[in-house]
């Protein structure tokens, strides 16, 4: 009896795995993805995407489940664990607009600003009209910071401007500014828009301090402030 | 077949309690052909035991992949994996099953941990990132979650609690009495010594 009794539960198990393994519901594991991501459950936002992903046949979900994935995986500093989800889903959709963006973001992070150039310019041109204006600002800061790196300094600048014209409450947008006032001396101004996008950033989120953004700005900050109080 | 008495050496019957001739009291007497001697259990060396605990991070790394893919299924795993696992000791050991069986609970206590290393290492290969040790460090600080398989089949206060997973302390109580369940199952699947030591 007690064998028979363990053969049973044996097999039930099994069929409880093989079942659940085999048989998923994408669209819910899609949203139970971008649910993920929006509470900040990095680990199980990627799960479920990918998840979604595999079960997926049609090439247009399978770009929405990448998407999730790739933001996921940046938000993890997984950079080119997120530069390959990108490369996957620009293969499937080479005009996917947030896609492109964002592939243009991890490549500023990687060292590669040609490419992030190439990427944000492809992906601002598809947009053309319909994005809006704070995603254009948060683009436009990204490219100018690809810009800096590669020495273009007034492209940098005009980005910075156009993105705070189009957002003034972006802290990308002034922190672009306080690096390109940085590149050309002008510390006092870079002492100035760095301050302000760490009071915009605090705006945002009042725990802002703690996170590895508001520590960065914030370094940045005192940084500046040492420089501008040398170059007096 | 003859038997001989052990004292005078004279043809006794099989089931003779003392000898017809000197009286000596008869204890397992012995075939006049050369009696076969009883198989004795074979001493316990390196290569069943490696063999064996191979077979448990095996079965982990399964484990572990499958519980990434498809999330925490309380009990299952310890139904499935404990009982797998001694099963596959049995198939195993061969000639060497006594002296395993003679070392039972510390050979599920190692296999129960190797099992264990083998989870994790499978649950990190499945990952997109290597990172299972991390994982662990962000269910404890409730940064995520584990999905709990089958929690849809329940209903009310449970499914509403648990339908995002679980985290935190209430995680790990519930993975040691999975873990002690799992143990547990080990330790009566696997095989017993047939005789007294």
């Amino acid at each position: 009896m007690i064998k028979f009794v363990r053969i049973v539960s044996f097999l039930i198990a099994v069929l409880v795995t093989v079942v659940s393994i085999f048989f998923i519901d994408a669209e819910q594991e899609l949203s139970e993805a971008q649910a993920a991501y929006r509470s900040g459950d990095i680990d199980q936002a990627i799960r479920k995407a990918r998840r979604a992903n595999h079960a997926f046949s049609d090439n247009n979900k399978k770009t929405s489940a990448y998407y999730v994935q790739a933001k996921a995986a940046a938000q993890m500093n997984w950079t080119n664990k997120s530069a390959d989800y990108l490369d996957d889903l620009l293969r499937l959709n080479p005009e996917h607009v947030s896609g492109l963006l964002l592939r243009g973001e991890i490549r500023i992070q990687q060292g590669d600003n040609s490419g992030a150039l190439e990427d944000i310019n492809k992906g601002l041109e598809l947009a053309s009209e319909n994005i809006s204006g704070n995603r254009l600002a948060y683009a436009l800061s990204k490219r100018g910071l690809a810009f800096l790196a590669l020495n273009q300094v007034d492209n940098a600048e005009n980005d910075a401007r156009k993105a705070i014209q189009l957002s003034a409450k972006l802290p990308e947008a002034y922190d672009l500014m306080s690096r390109v006032m940085e590149q050309k001396g002008d510390f006092e101004r870079a002492v100035a828009a760095c301050d302000k996008a760490y009071k915009l950033l605090l705006e945002k989120d009042r725990f802002a301090m703690i996170t590895p953004e508001g520590q960065q700005l914030s370094e940045r900050l005192v940084h500046l402030k040492v420089k501008y109080l040398q170059s007096k | 077949m003859k038997y001989k008495c052990k004292a005078c050496g004279k043809t006794i019957q099989q089931d003779d309690k003392f000898c017809q001739n000197c009286g000596a009291p008869q204890k397992g007497t012995t075939s006049a052909n050369t009696a076969k001697p009883k198989a004795m259990p074979k001493n316990l060396s390196t290569a069943p035991i490696v063999k064996c605990l191979a077979l448990a991070i095996a079965t982990g790394l399964v484990f572990g992949w499958i519980r990434y893919w498809i999330g925490y299924y309380i009990l299952i795993q310890g139904v499935i994996a404990g009982v797998t696992i001694s099963w596959m000791v049995k198939q195993t050991a061969g000639e060497y099953i006594e002296a395993l069986a003679n070392i039972r609970f510390k050979m599920v206590v190692l296999l129960f941990f190797m099992f264990m290393i083998g989870q994790a290492f499978g649950f990190g290969l499945a990952q997109p990132v290597f990172d299972p040790f991390n994982w662990l460090a962000r269910v404890w600080n409730a940064d995520t979650t584990e999905s709990v398989f089958g929690i849809f089949s329940t209903a009310g206060v449970v499914s509403r609690t648990f339908s995002e997973g679980l985290n935190g302390g209430f995680w790990v109580i519930l993975s040691l009495i999975d873990l002690f369940f799992m143990l547990f199952l080990m330790l009566v699947t696997m095989p017993l010594p047939t005789k007294k030591n």
